[in-house]
């Protein structure tokens, strides 16, 4: 295989030397394996447990290499934000520019898009929206933390399931079931920053119908005073943004079920001061902000007919808002101010219609189609001191889809996953995108999977039209494309110690991306061929007196293929590691992330040093049968690190959080 | 050492290291019964503790079915622990099953927690069916499942739907009942 050949020889080295080590291991090669089917139900319950890789479990066999996040995990591990959750992902980072995070995956972050090429679902309904195509995982993310059951992660495109977006991931997140809840839930956290945050939450289910609702509020007022070097003049504060870090946010959750029908609504909105001093704005003026919301309704219907057809069928209607104030001089006095209004409306409906049925014993077959109608698309800008009306483009489009794909079990040990999407635009070219994944499974313990893909993303109508400094509208892009190629081998080791290795090689083919205009305008152009080839490895596991711990590498070399030059925004190394410790019982449970990102280059060809941040979380649970506290410390040794700036102020790193804390209490007086 | 990343002793090398010494270094952690093990040996023992009507046997030397719903890691532990056993003198089949159609001819039936999507549609496809459903979600009886496996302080426990169970016409022996950690009546 040409992948094998191209990795750098000391990454295998490396791999050989990490496996011997593990090869080390003791009774690895023992099969202790004690028959209990003699054992009392007594005895069973007595018999002290190690839980098997859930992850491995659900994802050996999995077309594709999955991570599954659940809510235990969030829970104790502290995390505030899906951001939190994502930065543990094996091949993942998170970067922040203080108003929106950015995702990366397998390299690709490309700096000023909004988490485009990742696909972002919740209950399988599309979250990202029709403006920017964001996939929003900050405090941004209209769903609390605290109502996911668990997030599922899927490697690699998969566009043949999909459609455009799912480029390196599909996030999809679960959210808890009614009965889960069994009556009232409170919460409320209080951590550094003036950051306070209340949630109340109320589940249950009757015969057929279950429900769940939900109401959040977050308030942070931020940084009392940020340090921005390049604004450091008598004029501009000293570069010392002050009260311009605040964040606050309302979201809402309900879900109901009653027989097989299923209704959801969800809304989240959120306000960010944004003290960077981004598009050239007045530094150090609390005025500049944004504000997004997000929210939808969705109908979902389940139904197994005649024993044989699962059916599955959809329909949507979703509304996202952005509006921005950006404070500027005027231009006719530079003494007063002119704020500049930046909006965008985004409408769209949709539905979907999937069948599955198995046919020969053999195949399990799932046909689908989608249709997404992206009736408002607007976007508009004016300024007041003087009023100019800067930009008023109001767009519309639509896609329609079909999709086929085949589980097909060839013998015992060897399946195979292989399906195609063709998607239908009126303002595109249509796309079709294939998808094959080969699983060969020798024995219970071990997968291999060899997997190709291919998926594309069209230009979103930020992209293509917005027209407003330092942007230039570029109508003439056209869809990205992208093919995988992917080797996992999954092994389990004694049941409770999961080793997954993954190879993979990734072809960009146009990828959308921000080139500079000297002397300062940007533009997007379809302007890089670009090649990732990489390898990750991931070992968790779980031993006899609960240690819970899991540990990932990651290596990934993203390049243009014509220039031959690394991209910008693309760390080649990234670790972590996790580890989780009951004490007392199942009462109280410490829990310690590390986080590792090697260097990195921005855009504006900055160099980003690496940062290693440390997180902990101490958790006691059904302390007094009802009540759950945590508490957390995150950035634990108080480590100054600064991401990448997004196209939004390129010559200016950010800075980000040092040491800081967060207490949380939750009630639950329902029995669980 | 040979785990390093190809520039200096990075953090990355240092957590995998940490993470094999951490396994290395605990004793014994090979004695323990896995969750799957433990759960297999449960069915089994459900299959004992609880009747099925005759009806549910094409004839008197049919095979009890066990049936795991498209996980074949677990249906090879379950294969293990019923290798040479019998439920009420018949021989025990074990298969993966795909949809509700191949499942109708289970006796019993387990639901993994990954197939947790598909259980809504099937259970309620199944609702009657002289089909014993074993699930592992939090709280699967109160969904329209009949037993529930549950985690407790590394213990495996179960909680029984016994309304679900008579309406499949099973009988569950008060043996059983006894032991569960909660019924639903």
């Amino acid at each position: 295989m040409t992948l094998v050949n191209r990795l750098p020889g000391r990454l295998w080295r490396m791999a050989v030397g990490c496996s011997l080590i593990v090869a080390g291991l003791p009774c690895l090669g023992q099969e202790s394996t004690p028959n209990l089917a003699d054992a009392t139900l007594e005895q069973l319950g007595n018999i002290k447990v190690y839980t098997a890789s859930k992850h491995l479990q659900v994802t050996k066999d999995a077309p594709s290499s999955v991570t599954v996040i659940t809510a235990d995990e969030i829970h104790k591990h502290g995390y505030r934000t899906l951001a939190d959750a994502l930065k543990t992902v094996r091949g993942f980072y998170v970067t922040y520019d203080r108003n929106y995070s950015s995702v990366g995956v397998r390299g690709f972050a490309r700096p000023g898009d909004f988490n485009t090429r990742v696909l972002l679902l919740v209950d399988g309904h599309r979250l990202n929206d029709n403006i920017y195509d964001e996939a929003m995982i900050g405090s941004e993310f209209p769903i609390d933390i605290d109502l996911i059951e668990r997030i599922e992660i899927i490697r690699g495109p998969v566009s043949s399931l999909y459609g455009s977006n799912a480029l390196f991931a599909v996030i999809n997140i679960m959210t808890r079931h009614g009965r889960d809840l069994k009556g009232l839930e409170l919460s409320a956290n209080a951590g550094s920053f003036n950051t306070y945050e209340g949630r109340a939450s109320y589940g249950g289910r009757l015969q057929n119908l279950e429900y769940m609702i939900s109401g959040s509020f977050y308030g942070g007022r931020g940084h009392n005073e940020l340090f921005f070097p390049a604004f450091n003049t008598p004029e501009t504060n000293s570069g010392i943004a002050s009260h311009n870090d605040d964040d606050q946010v309302g979201s809402s959750l309900a879900t109901v079920s009653f027989k097989d029908f299923t209704f959801q609504a969800a809304y989240g909105t959120r306000e960010k001061g944004i003290p960077t001093g981004a598009y050239g704005v007045l530094f150090n003026n609390p005025g500049t902000r944004t504000t997004d919301a997000h929210g939808y309704v969705d109908l979902r219907y389940q139904h197994t007919f005649a024993d044989s057809w699962d059916i599955l069928a959809r329909a949507f209607y979703d509304r996202y808002t952005y509006q921005g104030t950006y404070i500027y001089p005027s231009s006719l006095n530079p003494a007063e101010l002119s704020p500049d209004f930046d909006y965008a409306d985004g409408k769209w409906w949709g539905a979907e219609l999937q069948l599955t049925k198995t046919i020969f014993h053999r195949n399990r077959v799932t046909v689908g189609g989608e249709y997404r109608d992206n009736f408002k698309q607007d976007q508009s800008n004016y300024q007041i001191n003087p009023y100019m009306l800067a930009m008023d483009e109001r767009r519309s489009s639509y896609v329609g889809a079909l999709y086929l794909q085949d589980e097909l079990t060839i013998t015992k040990t060897l399946s195979l996953n292989a399906g195609f999407r063709y998607d239908y635009y009126d303002h595109f070219d249509s796309s079709l995108d294939p998808r094959a994944a080969l699983i060969y499974r020798p024995r219970s313990q071990t997968a291999f999977k060899f997997i190709y893909g291919e998926a594309f993303r069209v230009p979103n109508v930020y992209e293509l039209y917005y027209s407003i400094a330092p942007n230039l509208p570029n109508p003439k892009l056209h869809p990205e494309k992208i093919r995988n190629l992917e080797w996992v081998w999954e092994q389990g080791v004694h049941k409770n110690i999961a080793i997954s290795a993954t190879a993979f090689r990734e072809e960009m083919e146009g990828l959308i991306t921000t080139r500079v205009v000297p002397p300062d305008m940007e533009i997007f152009e379809n302007l890089q061929n670009a090649e990732s080839i990489g390898g990750e490895t991931e070992i968790t596991g779980q031993l006899p007196r609960g240690l819970e711990a899991g540990a990932s590498y990651s290596f990934q070399q993203t390049k243009d293929t014509r220039t031959g030059q690394f991209l910008s925004n693309s760390p080649r190394h990234l670790a972590k590691f996790s580890l989780t410790q009951p004490l007392v019982g199942k009462k109280l449970f410490a829990s310690l992330d590390v986080q590792y990102r090697s260097g990195m280059r921005s855009l504006g060809g900055l160099a980003i040093s690496g940062y290693t941040v440390v997180n902990a979380t101490l958790l006691g649970r059904n302390l007094g049968k009802h009540l759950d506290i945590s508490a957390s410390i995150y950035n634990l040794f108080d480590k100054s690190y600064l991401d990448p700036p997004s196209s939004a102020n390129l010559q200016m790193p950010v800075q980000q959080d040092g040491r800081s804390f967060r207490i949380k209490l939750t009630w639950h007086p329902g029995e669980r | 050492m040979s785990c390093q990343t190809p520039s200096r002793a990075s953090p990355a090398a240092t957590t995998i290291m940490l993470l094999l010494w951490v396994l290395a270094s605990v004793p014994g952690f090979c004695q323990a019964a896995s969750e799957e093990q433990v759960k297999a040996a449960y069915l089994y023992s459900f299959a004992k503790f609880i009747e099925w009507p005759s009806r549910s046997f094409q004839s008197a030397s049919s095979p009890f079915h066990f049936c795991v719903v498209n996980n074949r890691s677990f249906q090879a532990e379950l294969d293990r622990t019923v290798k040479g056993k019998s439920v009420a003198g018949r021989a025990i089949e074990v298969a993966s099953v795909l949809d509700t159609e191949q499942s109708r001819s289970c006796h019993l039936l387990f639901v993994d927690a990954s197939q947790e999507r598909q259980s809504r549609p099937l259970l309620r496809a199944l609702q009657g069916a002289t089909i014993l459903i074993v699930g592992e979600t939090r709280n699967f009886i109160d969904g329209g499942g009949t037993i529930g496996f549950l985690m407790e302080d590394e213990h495996v426990y179960f909680e029984i739907n016994q309304r679900e169970a008579t309406l499949a016409g099973l009988y569950v022996s008060s043996r059983l009942l006894s032991v569960a950690k909660r019924v639903i009546q």
